[in-house]
């Protein structure tokens, strides 16, 4: 297809009227110009094609990218959390390992011990068998070590918030400290959880056990 | 009531914190449903009502964990209802997934009209087209009774402020006040999910639909069968 016209102000006078009588929006416009000093015309051809690639190319370009990135958002929002409590995304995490691979105490059998700064910590729940949602008694008893003052346990599941549920413990024995609590169940169905024993001033045991539900 | 206000600080943070996963997680699904079914008109009101009504229910039940002075009398005498919710929530998300993909035929649950008779239609009918977002008061009331592992948490704090009250009022009271800071805390995190499930800032949402519609049926599925098993 070929136009002459004369070289006016802007170049828009020239291009624009053609462009929109015989090129579809979708279609790429390729312009050849015949010119006497082609270098007096090259940057008008630069800014006009500029001009047309960034109102309409980048323009949808960046349109279609905003709605996917908020799809992609919403997407993430919404399915991550779900994900991270089903345990999925912690599996396939070596870094991060499943909350049963973490359990070091069987509490259904009988009482768990860990060795700590020179202390013997023995954590027991009754009854048996270990229930979610009963009224639990437990039991620390601190062997080896100097007098300390009473413990108390944090219950909480590996990886996920449930909330402070502390258990207070008062002594029954020199070293024997008994307290009241509950182990929550999780609609989830998970059913591992952590009693974290502080003793004051010493540390922290954690022992992991899975309950009943 | 001083021995409570800490205690309901602590709370009101735990609500936040534990807002922004587990309760996604739990009632993420429900709060999208919600939102896909409002269809792009304007969430905010729904969204606050559903929340006043899941506050609302979680207030009660902190006031009778304190008046009781007992978790397990509470939840052991509302086992039932709560396994009743988690099906019915499960039936909520799944029906609203199918009606969202168009995969189900008795009425267009989010159209405008809807001649069917069954109750479901009817009930889900009034719940898409209602005029008045009051509709999602009741259904934040009774789904606030969702099983939940933080929540049951509160509750022990508030049956044991109650075992420490002087009196019945006072054990009533204090359960009440940090069940409500909790579930106010849970609200900002609920509220984000719903903003940003509503679309009405999407310009292309047939695909996000059909998405939507399929992992609310998935959702819907599995909250059944939770409550099966619950």
């Amino acid at each position: 297809m070929l136009h002459s016209g004369r070289l006016s102000s802007t170049t828009s006078e020239i291009f624009d009227p053609i462009i929109k009588a015989n090129v579809r929006s979708d279609q790429k416009v390729h312009i050849r110009i015949a010119w006497s000093n082609p270098d007096l015309y090259k940057p008008l051809i630069r800014s006009t094609l500029w001009d047309k690639f960034m109102n309409q190319g980048v323009k949808r370009m960046l349109d279609r990218f905003r709605i996917y990135a908020w799809k992609f958002l919403v997407l993430i929002v919404v399915c991550l959390p779900m994900v991270v409590n089903q345990g999925a995304l912690r599996e396939v995490m070596a870094a991060d390992p499943s909350p049963e691979s973490l359990i070091n105490c069987d509490i259904q059998q009988g009482p768990c011990r860990k060795e700590f700064s020179g202390m013997t910590v023995t954590l027991d729940i009754h009854p048996k068998p270990v229930k979610a949602m009963k009224d639990l008694k437990f039991e620390v008893t601190v062997s080896g070590g100097k007098g300390t003052t009473a413990p108390y346990i944090d219950l909480g599941m590996p990886g996920m918030n449930m909330g402070p549920n502390r258990v207070e413990l008062r002594r029954v024995k020199d070293n024997v400290f008994e307290g009241q609590g509950i182990i929550v169940r999780c609609p989830s169905g998970r059913r591992t959880w952590i009693a974290t024993v502080t003793l004051p001033e010493v540390g922290k045991v954690e022992f992991v056990f899975d309950v009943i539900y | 009531m001083s021995s409570t206000e800490p205690l309901s600080l602590v709370f009101l943070v735990t609500g936040f914190t534990v807002g922004f996963g587990h309760c996604i997680g739990m009632c993420g699904p429900i709060v999208v449903s919600l939102s896909l079914n409002l269809k792009g008109k304007n969430a905010l009101l729904p969204h606050l009502l559903y929340n006043a009504g899941r506050i609302i229910t979680y207030a009660i039940l902190g006031g009778f964990a304190g008046l009781l002075g007992s978790f397990t009398i509470l939840t052991s005498s509302i086992l039932s209802l709560q396994k009743g919710v988690l099906i019915f929530a499960g039936v909520l998300v799944l029906l609203m997934g199918f009606a969202m993909g168009g995969w189900i035929s008795f009425g267009r649950i989010f159209g405008d009209g809807d001649s069917s008779s069954s109750v479901f239609s009817k009930w889900f009918h009034r719940l898409s087209a209602a005029r008045s977002p009051m509709v999602y008061l009741p259904v934040g009331l009774l789904l606030g009774f969702l099983p939940c592992g933080p929540v049951y948490t509160a509750l022990i704090a508030s049956a044991r402020t109650g075992m420490d009250a002087a009196g019945a009022l006072q054990g009533f009271l204090s359960g009440m006040v940090i069940m409500l800071a909790f579930g106010m805390g849970t609200v900002p995190a609920l509220l984000l999910v719903g903003r940003l499930a509503s679309l009405g800032w999407i310009k292309s949402r047939g695909m996000i639909y059909k998405i939507g519609s399929v992992l609310m049926i998935l959702v819907g599925i599995y909250f059944i069968i939770q409550g099966i098993q619950y």
